[in-house]
């Protein structure tokens, strides 16, 4: 089953930049990793499948379109879209449960739970605004994961988290692929990161998808993430690198 | 609905999380009392030739309906829109599934009821102090009567406020425009009363065209239309720039 579809998704910003003519599946249970540099599109590509911008072509999740049913498609999906959205005046308690409140059906204790997970639990009291760039960052995670999505987007989730939060991080993520089959479209510009993440892999560059694949294919033709990163976007600049 | 109201919720639980409402509310309060106490002041020192009014919350609904309260809309719409915009915390509302309708629709509730909150709080710090000054509690009821109505056109203010808040970026400016648009509109409805009679802020003490005066009924419709009116095409010319809207 298809989570994620876009058909010819563009959406350009005054400055000319933005995404043309994206079309990308993503699959149940896969974690897709969209690798680019910064301001290849990344960012508004995820923006586009959460309607946060205005787009031309057609998206569908679940099987729905994400204009008609974006409540329903919202129900079951978590994101963390560039810097965490937070409400710097409320607790890190107060901040996943607000937006649980919405749901429906999240208890005290699975708050809890999840604020545990990302080490957040004895700080739960003490207001989001004073919490580091790594806590915020950890505390956007504990947000987009604790109504329990069947999808999640994260854009760049390890940005300013340390080793210890980056390895943690990828832990969380694969157990909930391998166990509860949740599906995740995952940015980053850190090849390497996204190869030991994710199990397929699309290129972006300069607003255009480029090249795409299965991540243990790829390795099996190139050394590395990054050398195949190198390499497709050698091959779209002709040959020509910087 | 109930997606609707936990938004609403939450968005009005961040207003009242704000000390700055509750502030303002104490300084309403106190100048409730100021107002006792200048007239207790003006009574003693003409030795009984001048006497108190005899309704005090009636008296406080002007500086309630005219400046407190539309401060405090205005300031609570300004934090729920270009202020979540400028400290990035905007997207939050959006990554649920609470569809941008009613994403707006809730802020403006909460800027709405917070409005309604604060009026009443004012009625009942000025009915308790003029039951303490000894004039009686017999107006009360009627009073109150007064102080519900007078909510109903705090509903337009927040309207204008989203409006505006839709225009502009920065919530410095919002606030200022607020104001400015505001005081504007008031100022059109003091002294040019044929234009002033067709702009919906003029209807903030909106008890004077249903109590007490026996206004004609094609009046009272033509009144309570310009007012919703207002406020429906506002609401949506709001929509449609927010719907529109990157985030």
């Amino acid at each position: 089953m298809n989570v994620i579809e876009l058909n010819n998704v563009t959406k350009l910003y005054k400055n000319d930049r933005g995404i043309r003519n994206i079309s990308l599946t993503v699959k149940e249970g896969d974690i897709l990793g969209l690798l680019g540099p910064n301001g290849s599109g990344k960012t508004t590509a995820m923006k586009a499948v959460l309607n946060l911008v205005n787009f031309s072509g057609e998206i569908k999740v679940f099987g729905m379109d994400l204009h008609n049913d974006f409540e329903k498609i919202m129900q079951n999906t978590g994101a963390l879209i560039e810097s965490p959205a937070l409400y710097k005046d409320l607790t890190a308690y107060q901040n996943v449960s607000m937006h649980a409140s919405v749901y429906g059906g999240v208890s005290k204790e699975r708050i809890e739970t999840v604020l545990d997970a990302v080490h957040l639990l004895q700080y739960k009291n003490d207001k989001a605004g004073k919490f580091s760039l790594g806590m915020k960052q950890r505390l956007g995670l504990a947000i987009a994961f604790v109504t329990d999505p069947k999808l999640i987007i994260l854009d760049e989730p390890v940005n300013g988290l340390d080793i210890e939060g980056v390895v943690e991080t990828r832990e969380i993520i694969k157990r909930l692929n391998s166990e509860k089959n949740v599906t995740f479209l995952i940015s980053s510009h850190m090849a390497g990161e996204i190869e030991k993440t994710c199990n397929k892999v699309a290129v972006m560059y300069e607003g255009e998808l480029i090249s795409q694949g299965e991540t243990d294919d790829i390795l099996k033709r190139h050394a590395s993430m990054e050398e195949y990163f190198l390499s497709v976007v050698k091959d779209k600049r002709g040959g020509i690198m910087i | 609905m109930n997606v609707f109201l936990s938004a609403t919720k939450n968005e009005l639980h961040k207003l009242l999380l704000k000390k700055k409402y509750f502030v303002l509310t104490i300084i309403g309060a106190f100048v409730c009392f100021l107002r006792l106490g200048g007239d207790i002041l003006v009574a003693k020192l003409s030795e009984g030739q001048i006497t108190l009014k005899s309704n005090l919350v009636v008296s406080m609904l002007g500086f309630t309906v005219d400046i407190l309260v539309p401060l405090i809309v205005f300031m609570a719409v300004t934090d729920l829109f270009t202020g979540e915009m400028q400290e990035d915390s905007f997207k939050a509302s959006l990554l649920r599934p609470v569809s941008r309708f009613k994403v707006l629709l809730s802020k403006t509730v909460a800027a709405f009821v917070l409005g309604c909150i604060v009026t009443f709080l004012m009625f009942l710090v000025s009915a308790i102090m003029q039951m303490i000054s000894g004039r009686g509690f017999s107006n009360i009821p009627h009073s109150l009567a007064i102080y519900l109505v007078d909510m109903i056109p705090i509903l337009g203010i927040a309207v204008l406020a989203v409006f505006i808040n839709m225009i502009s970026k920065s919530p410095t400016l919002s606030m200022l425009l607020c104001i400015a648009v505001y005081v504007l509109f008031k100022y059109i409805n003091y002294y040019v009363s044929p234009i002033g009679q067709m702009i919906f802020t003029a209807y903030s003490q909106w008890h004077k065209i249903w109590l007490g005066t026996s206004l004609p009924f094609g009046a009272l419709m033509a009144k309570t239309g310009i007012l919703f009116g207002s406020i429906l095409i506002l609401y949506t010319l709001s929509y449609i720039m927010f719907d529109r809207k990157d985030c």
